[in-house]
């Protein structure tokens, strides 16, 4: 008889306040929960200038850089762009320019620019002190590269700053 | 007199709702992201199709994040517009520290957040400063585009 009533007892665990834990953590979490975009990077490298008369083979490139000067409109847009003595045009348009008249000089022959003479090629920035940060993300991507499909196509690699122009 | 009911008690099964809030819980802790200090939401960063995430995580970095109107944020510590010398000052403590601990801080990125309605030359101000403590590395971050 007293092995029949043990057989028959039935643990009853009280979940409540598991399961109340268990939703705090959860609205937690939910709460915090913030969703984020993908963020990517260009590399800049920017050692100091060496001292005058002093000769760096690691910081000198082979080539020399191409000058690029992005001019700024009163509120800070896109006026102008040029590269060497060559005016590209203004805004966008000048952008695109500047992608086509570079193409040719790192590949004259056309097709794929290779990507040895890419690595080795150098842009020089010069902008307007008002110039929205903007077009300078913008004009790197124009210059170092451009998507073929899933592929990215590098132009120039290496980027470097001016100082800015005006105040 | 009728007689009294059987008392019965409603014995839900548990097991599928912890089961699944369990799962929840575990898919939020894996994607809830606590570095707000590094990525100031204020900060509309500039897009690039071109700007790629990096395969490895930049070494020792430093981010410094520029907004709109100039003011630079280093951590938590926000220096206004005629404070560009503390900054100087908080890098150059930054660096000597990763001296003293036997790291390299040349080798330390300095990634750059800024708005992209900043001023460049505000931007360039503040690479002119970390230039200045002795980083050579910098990363200017921009959000990435749908390819």
């Amino acid at each position: 008889m007293a092995r029949k009533t043990r057989e028959t007892e039935k643990l009853n665990i009280n979940m409540t306040p598991m399961i109340d834990i268990v939703f705090q953590l959860l609205i937690f979490f939910v709460m915090s929960f913030k969703i984020v975009t993908p963020e990517g990077d260009f590399s800049v490298k920017m050692p100091m200038a060496p001292a005058e008369g002093k000769f760096d083979p690691e910081s000198t490139p082979p080539l020399p850089p191409i000058a690029i000067r992005l001019n700024a409109s009163m509120n800070g847009q896109l006026l102008e762009v040029q590269c060497g003595s060559h005016n590209l045009g203004r805004g966008e348009a000048g952008l695109v320019n500047l992608r086509k008249f570079i193409l040719q000089q790192v590949a004259p022959k056309g097709g794929r620019p290779n990507p040895e003479v890419a690595r080795e090629t150098e842009i020089e920035l010069t902008c307007d002190f008002r110039l929205k940060y903007e077009y300078v993300i913008k004009c790197i991507s124009y210059v170092t590269g451009y998507r073929e499909g899933n592929d990215v196509v590098r132009i120039a690699e290496k980027i470097k700053f001016a100082a800015p122009v005006g105040n | 007199m009728a007689k009294p009911r059987p008392q019965e008690t409603a014995d839900a099964d548990m097991t599928p709702m912890i089961d699944m809030t369990f799962q929840l819980i575990a898919f939020f802790m894996v994607l809830i992201n606590f570095t707000e200090a590094d990525q100031n939401q204020a900060i509309n960063l500039p897009s690039s199709e071109l700007a790629k995430t990096p395969d490895f995580p930049p070494e020792g970095p430093v981010t410094l994040q520029v907004e709109k109107n100039g003011n630079v944020i280093y951590g938590i510590q926000t220096a206004k517009d005629f404070e560009l010398k503390d900054l100087e000052k908080m890098l150059k403590d930054e660096y000597t520290q990763r001296k003293l601990m036997g790291k390299d801080p040349k080798m330390s990125t300095i990634i750059i957040r800024g708005d992209k309605n900043a001023k460049t030359g505000r931007i360039q101000q503040v690479v002119g400063v970390a230039q200045n403590v002795g980083y050579e590395k910098f990363i200017l971050r921009a959000k990435e585009v749908a390819k």
